[in-house]
């Protein structure tokens, strides 16, 4: 894709100038692309085969929050409720002792 | 498209030091951040420490940044958050750059560029563990925005595999926030974090740390649900017999930091084999003219305060840069250095505030860092330890020596 063609898209949906991850610059964008695919995937290893995030030098480290947030937002579910591949993989347990308080 | 003196890529705590430096220097500067929000990695460093040199103050990550951003918005520095370099071309005079935010694709040119790109983790994917691969294995880092920025728990009970600093602090974090921390495992013999995180991080805590042991295994299919650690022997063979199951639901990973170098390696700048970052002169200016480096994105420091003072010296030499021809020797070294900053002195540009980093290839005690220039000693300095963990700087002044392209200027440890 050009400059040009990209630059017309951004302007169309500014999500996809919002680099999510950085070593694959994947935008997020099109992470909501395959989240309103017509089979929408909420877990983070079927994301990444779809859209690569997570695959580059970093795995993951810097981005697969931000993709659970992702996840979690468009799903309307708690961030806890995204897992990493099968509804058994849970990445997170619950909330630290100061956000309970919240 | 606009034009800039300095463009620094990155928004942490080297990016913004080198900002202010460069304005202070009257330059025209533009800031580039990729997260929504300025200061790196510190944002979600709340523990304490960070500023003992700077401010003579404790400060956790956030207020020692908050002070740099304060700086910065006292200055004309435009800085832009959520913008991605998504390519650097070298043109007449310096360098344009291509940006991607929200607003779509621009073009901005530099006069010189500070790469402040800071570092990231080493995997799983490095360390070479066997097994499956199931959700709980966590490097560090990751495990700490989970837990800081997020407020969710990543485990209740884990093994942490490397003593980094991250992982150290990390084992403190989770135990105060309920998680059993079974161990801290090191493949070396000695610690890789710093003397006052194990102190204060682990034995403070009753935390076991067990040197010259590794991870071998994970189990479990959906969510980790143990790990197998064996002892390794000096070569870092396992020993066979010495390997034993954790019954745990997560594995957090502190096993090193490597400099963020993409945008270098699209402009070939030649790296240092010992600090992964670019090779540098006094000025922190790589091997291509008009591009600096700082920060972890140069070498990874122990210490911001180093990392804000590595900042200050790259913005204000991208400040004042002439395209002028250099005249570069190389620091030698003995087999004593683990690695040294800068690797080379440029002989036509000023010699006499010289700051060298070094960390020492091993533990010493009362050791002699020798400098020499052609065979003559110009300065020795003594240390009671020397430990790799634990970086070092010392200031030279070259002004007096009469240097030319064959000189030849050696650093030494006695032992």
């Amino acid at each position: 894709m050009s400059a040009e063609e990209r630059d017309k898209l951004i302007k169309q949906n500014p999500a996809y100038g919002e680099i999510v991850c950085r070593c694959e610059e994947i935008s997020k964008g099109e992470i909501l692309d395959a989240l309103n695919s017509p089979i929408p995937v909420y877990a983070l290893d079927a994301i990444k085969r779809r859209v690569r995030p997570g695959m580059g030098r970093c795995q993951g480290g810097f981005c697969s929050p931000l993709v659970m947030k992702i996840l979690a937002e468009h799903k309307g579910v708690k961030v806890e409720e995204i897992t990493k591949a099968n509804q058994q993989s849970k990445v997170l347990l619950g909330d630290t002792k100061g956000a309970q308080e919240r | 498209m606009n034009k800039y003196d300095v463009v620094v890529i990155g928004g942490g705590p080297a990016g913004i030091a080198a900002a202010v430096a460069a304005h202070k220097q009257k330059a025209k500067v533009f800031l580039i951040e990729r997260e929504a929000r300025l200061g790196g990695i510190l944002k979600q460093c709340i523990h304490d420490g960070f500023g003992l040199i700077r401010f003579k103050e404790k400060l956790s990550g956030p207020e020692y940044v908050e002070r740099y951003i304060d700086m910065l918005n006292q200055t004309s520095v435009e800085a832009v958050t959520l913008t991605f370099v998504s390519d650097i071309k070298q043109v007449e005079g310096g360098y344009t750059l291509t940006l991607v935010n929200r607003n779509g694709i621009s073009k901005i040119f530099g006069k010189t560029i500070v790469l402040a790109t800071g570092c990231r983790e080493r995997t799983a994917k490095q360390v070479l563990i066997q097994g499956t691969r199931p959700a709980g294995v966590f490097t560090a880092g990751t495990a700490q925005y989970y837990v800081n920025i997020l407020g969710k728990m990543p485990t209740k009970k884990c093994v942490i595999l490397g003593s980094g600093d991250i992982g150290l602090i990390m084992a403190r974090r989770l135990t105060l926030e309920g998680a059993k921390v079974e161990g801290v495992y090191e493949v070396k013999p000695t610690p890789s974090g710093l003397t006052r995180n194990i102190v204060q991080c682990l034995h403070d805590f009753d935390i076991p740390l067990h040197l010259s042991h590794t991870v071998t295994k994970v189990f479990g299919e959906d969510r980790l649900e143990a790990v197998e650690v064996a002892e390794v022997d000096e070569k870092m063979n396992i020993k066979e017999g010495t390997q034993r199951k954790i019954e745990c639901d997560a594995l957090i990973l502190s096993v090193g930091l490597i400099p963020e170098n993409e945008v270098a390696y699209s402009l070939d700048i030649p790296l240092d084999r010992c600090t992964k970052g670019p090779t540098v002169d006094q000025t922190f200016m790589t091997m291509r003219e008009g591009i600096f480096s700082c920060g972890n994105a140069l070498h990874v420091n122990d210490l911001v305060d180093y990392v804000s003072e590595g900042g200050e010296i790259a913005g204000e030499n991208a400040a004042v840069y002439k395209n002028k021809e250099r005249k570069l020797i190389d620091i030698k070294t003995d087999k004593n250095f683990l690695y040294i900053v800068p690797q080379k002195i440029d002989i036509n540009a000023p010699i006499d505030k010289i700051k060298i980093y070094f960390r020492s290839i091993k533990d010493f005690d009362n050791t002699k860092f020798i400098v020499s220039v052609d065979g003559k000693v110009i300065m020795t300095k003594k240390y009671a330890h020397l430990r790799p963990p634990e970086m070092e700087s010392v200031k030279l002044d070259l002004s007096k020596e009469t240097l030319n392209e064959s000189s030849v200027i050696l650093l030494t440890l006695e032992e």
